[in-house]
């Protein structure tokens, strides 16, 4: 292994698995989020000899995730109007009859993984700034200060994101449920 | 809190947790990220590929160059155009902007020559990168086919700007352009139209613009003959710029003092256009030899930085 293979192993160590996490929390699915948080270690690789202090991998490393995930964002708003016949990214297994994934509350399957499903479901109908700020502050337990650091905006914007975000996905479970919740689906005993 | 937010902080905990389920580990992002770069690297920086970005760079520099050169002829060409039309009652809405006082064009037509060397780069590379790419011509021979146009227009173009824009600067000032060719002393002596044209105004740029593109067309003929030829090796040295630069300002400097028709007003405050003198004429002379050993001087330096540029990067370098 080269110096620079071993700089950034040593750089990448401690933060590997919270950044992988916070890749697959920005997807729809687990295999998309290892794929952007490959595609973000790669360009990190890559241009590792510009980062000039190893202290600040950490937040220069989420930054490229931010990067990379917003520009496939971006690929996949395009992508809707070319006629390819294939989905936005990540749109891989379990599509349905017409190419698309059902992410409709009665597509939900009732076993363990229904909570997970919904949440990503949910998560996928925010921008990409208001998704990462959701999953960075409640998924990660970050603090406002830090992700407007990342963001590279105020607190207040961050914490205008986290509000409006909030409220979409209380809009989205509403519509997909039709009505408010049961107790019973809140896990609550009647 | 209502039931909808409690599911969907459950629901985003969930998933949170899922999220840290089965990672991938250290070692494989690494196995997945290393390979690539070292494949990578060796690719973009050998020697061809520095040699087709020098010539790209140097193709695109002499494209903008010679449409700069071009664009300042075609400048002059329509003002004197303008000029023209308007003593035969024609072309009267083009008056404004292509026959302003001198000074007033000297931003327009900067502006002009800017915007066109900035769009003719960016054309140019966009071309290079097209007919290399799909293989319809050699980078090398590109270049080498801009060489000559490049070295006489670079020349060529802004020694006539600067030439005609200062004659008609020291003859009528800061009145608008129709009065170089109209209100001449020596057409209100009896002499005729086109000969007081010629005595008052033209005379001077008539000896040394078709001088200069003599010039200017050996040099060019000179240049090609490759680094034994001893007039471009002479003059590409910053001793001649400066040289040049001194004879500009001496003859600057002279005019203000001792050409008594420069920008003189009667009685009424209306500007005096004096009949061209022999003073002049020397001075535009000089002036010209200032000029053109200078913008000679810039242009073979330019040329052989860009040569020694390319032949750096050459794979026998």
């Amino acid at each position: 292994m080269d110096a620079r293979t071993e700089r950034f192993r040593q750089l990448l160590e401690p933060v590997h698995d919270r950044v992988l996490t916070f890749a697959r929390g920005l997807c729809k699915s687990a295999a998309d989020g290892d794929d952007l948080f490959q595609e973000s270690a790669l360009r990190a690789f890559t241009k590792l000899d510009a980062l000039r202090e190893d202290g600040a991998f950490r937040t220069w490393l989420f930054r490229i995730v931010v990067s990379v995930h917003r520009k496939r964002a971006r690929r996949a708003f395009w992508r809707r109007f070319l006629p390819l016949g294939d989905g936005p990214d990540g749109e891989d297994d379990a599509s349905p009859a017409s190419g698309e994934r059902d992410y409709r509350v009665s597509a939900w399957s009732p076993d363990a993984g229904d909570a997970t499903a919904r949440a990503r479901a949910a998560l996928a109908t925010l921008s990409a700034e208001q998704r990462e700020a959701i999953v960075l502050f409640e998924m990660e337990g970050w603090q406002v200060d830090e992700i407007a650091q990342l963001q590279n905006v105020t607190t207040s914007a961050v914490k205008s994101r986290l509000a409006r975000g909030r409220d979409r996905l209380r809009t989205y479970y509403e519509r997909e449920l039709g009505t408010t919740p049961s107790p019973v689906l809140n896990g609550d005993t009647p | 809190m209502t039931n909808i937010d409690a599911l969907v902080s459950k629901d985003l905990a969930s998933a949170a947790a899922a999220n840290r389920d089965r990672l991938r580990t250290l070692d494989d992002t690494l196995r997945a990220v290393a390979p690539a770069e070292t494949v990578a690297v060796p690719r973009t920086t050998t020697m061809s590929d520095l040699r087709m970005l020098a010539l790209a760079d140097v193709f695109a520099a002499r494209v903008a160059r010679m449409a700069a050169g071009a664009a300042g002829l075609v400048c002059v060409g329509l003002m004197l155009g303008t000029v023209v039309a308007w003593q035969f009652n024609v072309g009267h809405s083009f008056h404004e902007i292509f026959a302003a006082s001198p000074i007033d064009l000297i931003p327009r037509f900067a502006i002009a020559i800017l915007g066109v060397h900035i769009l003719a780069m960016a054309s140019a590379r966009a071309a290079f990168a097209r007919a290399v790419t799909e293989g319809a011509a050699n980078g090398e021979t590109m270049v080498a086919r801009l060489d000559r146009w490049t070295l006489a227009l670079s020349i060529i173009g802004p020694f006539v700007c600067v030439m005609v824009l200062g004659v008609a600067l020291v003859t009528i000032g800061y009145a608008p352009m129709f009065i170089f060719a109209c209100s001449l002393d020596s057409h209100c002596r009896g002499v005729g139209f086109d000969e007081a044209l010629y005595d008052d105004r033209m005379r001077d740029l008539a000896i040394v613009v078709p001088v200069a593109l003599l010039v200017a067309g050996a040099l060019v003929a000179r240049a090609r003959r490759g680094p034994a030829a001893k007039t471009p090796s002479v003059l590409e040295r910053g001793r001649t710029v400066a040289v040049g630069c001194v004879i500009m300002l001496v003859t600057v400097v002279v005019g203000v003092r001792y050409d008594d028709g420069l920008w003189t007003t009667d009685d009424h405050g209306m500007l005096q256009t004096a009949r061209t003198t022999e003073l002049r004429t020397i001075l535009t002379i000089t002036g010209a030899i200032g000029l053109l050993l200078t913008l000679s001087a810039l242009a073979l330096w330019r040329r052989r930085r860009e040569l020694q540029r390319i032949a750096s990067a050459s794979p026998s370098s």
